[in-house]
């Protein structure tokens, strides 16, 4: 056991946390730090695309992807300590996080050289934004119930798009959405999927944003009723989708899990000062919450290092395994637990503890989001544990 | 950065699991049997746990131990949880650590020597408490907030055997009473060692906690009921995926107090960060060992609630485990003193 980053490492830590700092201090993204953020996604978002531009000009956007793609080609180490540091320096949330980490790992795996030169440059450079259409009314833990249609016509191979995808991050601001559409309705479901990139300023679809319980908007239905796709924006074979999909969503190596734990760090500090301020800190009831949810934090840094230090093979060890719902009911308990703490006063939407309502009506959104703690339970039951799926 | 075991400390962990495996366990206790038929001795010598983290090389003594650091000796404290065979090695193992951080001398390398050759040790935490293999100790130490004592008279000190609800502790009043000691180790010592003994018991609390998922696991698997296995059930899945998420926790929580509170891994500790791991990871790991073996009790329904099934040892062991060195409600309660200041 070595529970150290090597001093080249570290080295490189000092050089990302002072790039951030010079670029920080420019006034049109000092108003924006902080802001942005899972619960804040709506906010100042044209101006996030400006800094989205400028860590592309730093080399600081997909920091993780290979060299030969245009990316940094960190190791998982260096790309886990930039993550950390942008945390740190509490940089705006990313305006293209579905484009750097699922839909460019995506064409890197499975794209034609083509696609490569045509989508990979202008997500490293900052300047397309992409959304994510996969769930659907009908097709949310289910995922390959899904029917929007896409339908080819055979002369041209182009494809036109009939149906509807919902709960799509920043839909409004996306330039490029990569969907996943049903192209062969007679076959069995997961086999008569495809995975189609449509432009989004088109004709033919229509973008609805959805107000949540916090009263922001991050989200969004999007309608497709005609719109058009290339033959050659078709990523992977024809009808061979669902395999495109499950392949993006596993492309997450674990780089951002102690970034996140920070984030989080940050957020049980301030209810700390906050219960010192109230007097929630003095209640023996409150003292052991708050001393418990410290300990799991803790837990949820040392379960994201073993994560990291056992991802040489194929294999996801069974610590990873249990981190989505691990992090997303700690979160939820936190949220919970700032209510508790501010006691009389949460009942007032008081601008002071704005942060501390959207964490507790945020946080409902956690245990919900790729993948419920249900399902998150059936996929640890079935895959970790090896239990009876039928 | 790498948090996983090292080479040397998967061998001695696979080696241990691989011998407890072959002995009669637990299960021999409820049968009236041995569960030690070869005795401490012989596992001390084909096994040579005492000697893990004892230095290569002792100033005072002739013999030594392989100097590995507490991660190696908490590998077999796990393992010990996931067999249940009863064993004075808790007791030994709180010791030793004990006496590791004590400066080097006459006295602690003559104890250490005498662990080194297999002899039985215990530490008095507070002498009005059970104090864990204190009945059949030859070395007795005193721990409390003024450092580390060693009871030079253990012949002439009192104890008695104690009914313990764990059948697999054995458990003892021992009462040194007017026994003349001698202080190996200052306050600080003291403090460390704590920590130490924490994130030992801990790693015990993890084995329980892996022995008690995978027997609900395997069990899910082939008991049938509406015409196949329970464990297709959502309701029983879900049961089991928390033990892992639990047991997880607790075993990332676990090895980490064990590098965080030994000198040998950790140069850079501090009081202050020893026990916040060592706090950490027993309050994870008591609860995890607790809730899995009740949970696992009901995956398994009645044949759990027997006394012929194994599932009660191990509930029995997680209760009285959270017992020894303060429940995980007083390790929160510390931890929040930490954070928000003492009441």
């Amino acid at each position: 056991m070595d529970l150290a980053f090597s001093p080249a490492d570290e080295q490189f830590r000092l050089d990302v946390r002072a790039w951030l700092e010079d670029a920080l201090t420019d006034p049109r993204f000092a108003a924006i730090r902080g802001r942005g953020g899972l619960g804040d996604m709506d906010a100042f978002v044209e101006e996030r695309k400006v800094w989205e531009r400028h860590l592309g000009t730093g080399g600081w956007t997909a920091v993780g992807w290979p060299t030969e793609h245009g990316g940094r080609g960190l190791s998982l180490h260096q790309e886990v300590i930039f993550n950390e540091e942008y945390v740190r320096a509490r940089a705006p949330g990313r305006a293209n996080h579905c484009g750097e980490h699922l839909l460019g790992p995506t064409v890197i795996h499975f794209g034609t050289e083509a696609q490569q030169a045509r989508f990979l440059p202008p997500i490293l450079d900052g300047s397309e934004i992409w959304c994510q259409g996969y769930s659907e009314p009908g097709a949310g833990s289910d995922l390959a119930a899904l029917r929007t249609r896409a339908e080819r016509d055979p002369a041209t191979g182009r494809f036109r798009l009939h149906g509807q995808k919902v709960w799509t991050s920043l839909a409004p601001y996306s330039d490029w959405c990569f969907v996943l559409a049903r192209t062969n309705p007679d076959a069995p479901r997961h086999r008569g999927i495809s995975c189609i990139l449509v432009r989004m300023d088109q004709p033919g679809i229509t973008v609805r944003p959805i107000r949540q319980m916090t009263g922001s908007a991050e989200f969004a239905e999007v309608f497709f009723d005609g719109a058009e796709a290339e033959a050659e924006h078709l990523v992977g074979p024809l009808h061979g989708g669902w395999k495109v999909a499950m392949a993006t969503l596993a492309f997450e190596r674990g780089a951002s899990t102690l970034g996140q734990q920070l984030a989080f760090k940050a957020e049980l500090e301030r209810i700390i000062e906050v219960a010192k301020q109230t007097g929630a800190a003095r209640e023996p009831v409150l003292r052991d919450r708050i001393a418990e949810l410290w300990m799991r934090l803790e837990v949820m840094r040392l379960n994201a290092l073993r994560t990291l230090s056992a991802h040489h093979g194929g294999e996801l060890p069974r610590a990873a395994m249990v981190q989505k719902l691990y992090w997303a009911t700690w979160h939820r308990d936190l949220g919970e637990l700032a209510m508790d703490v501010l006691g009389t006063a949460c009942a007032l939407t008081d601008p002071t503890f704005e942060d501390l309502h959207r964490l507790f009506l945020w946080s409902r959104s956690d245990t919900i989001y790729a993948g419920t703690n249900q399902i998150q339970r059936n996929i640890i039951a079935q895959r970790a544990l090896g239990m009876p799926r039928k | 950065m790498r948090f996983a075991l090292d080479e040397d400390q998967q061998m001695v962990s696979e080696a241990a699991r691989g011998y407890l495996e072959r002995l009669p366990g637990a299960r021999a206790l409820l049968e009236g049997q041995d569960p030690l038929p070869h005795g401490w001795n012989s596992m001390v010598e084909e096994q040579s746990w005492p000697s893990l983290i004892i230095p290569e090389e002792l100033e005072h003594a002739e013999l030594g131990g392989f100097g590995f650091d507490q991660v190696s000796l908490s590998v077999v404290l796990d393992a010990l949880g996931h067999s249940l065979v009863p064993t004075p090695m808790l007791g030994v193992a709180w010791a030793t650590a004990a006496l590791l951080e004590c400066p080097e001398g006459p006295d602690r390398d003559a104890a250490l020597e005498r662990i080194v050759e297999g002899a039985r040790a215990a530490v008095i935490w507070d002498p009005n408490q059970p104090v864990v293999d204190g009945l059949d100790a030859e070395l007795h130490l005193l721990v409390d907030d003024t450092g580390v004592h060693l009871l030079l008279d253990v012949a002439s000190t009192a104890r008695e055997a104690l009914p313990s609800l764990d059948p697999t502790r054995s458990l003892a009043r021992v009462s040194p009473g007017a026994t003349p000691a001698v202080q190996l180790g200052d306050a600080t010592a003291a403090a460390f060692a704590r920590t130490r003994a924490m994130a030992l018991l801990a790693a015990d609390c993890v084995g329980v906690a892996e022995a008690t998922m995978d027997l609900a696991v395997d069990y899910a698997k082939v008991r049938e009921q509406f015409g196949g296995p329970i464990g297709r059930f959502q309701a029983v899945q879900h049961l089991c995926a928390d033990m892992l998420v639990r047991l997880e926790c607790a075993r990332s929580a676990a090895w980490f107090a064990a590098w965080t509170t030994c000198p040998v891994a950790n140069p850079a500790r501090t009081v202050a960060t020893a026990e916040a791991a060592a706090r950490t990871a027993l309050a994870t790991a008591a609860d995890a060992a607790f809730d899995n073996a009740g949970a696992s009790i009901q995956v398994h329904g009645g044949i759990g609630f027997t006394w012929e099934h194994v599932c009660h040892l191990y509930f029995k062991r997680a209760r009285v485990n959270r017992t020894l060195l303060g429940e995980p409600r007083s390790q929160r309660a510390a931890v929040a003193d930490a954070l928000l200041g003492a009441l």
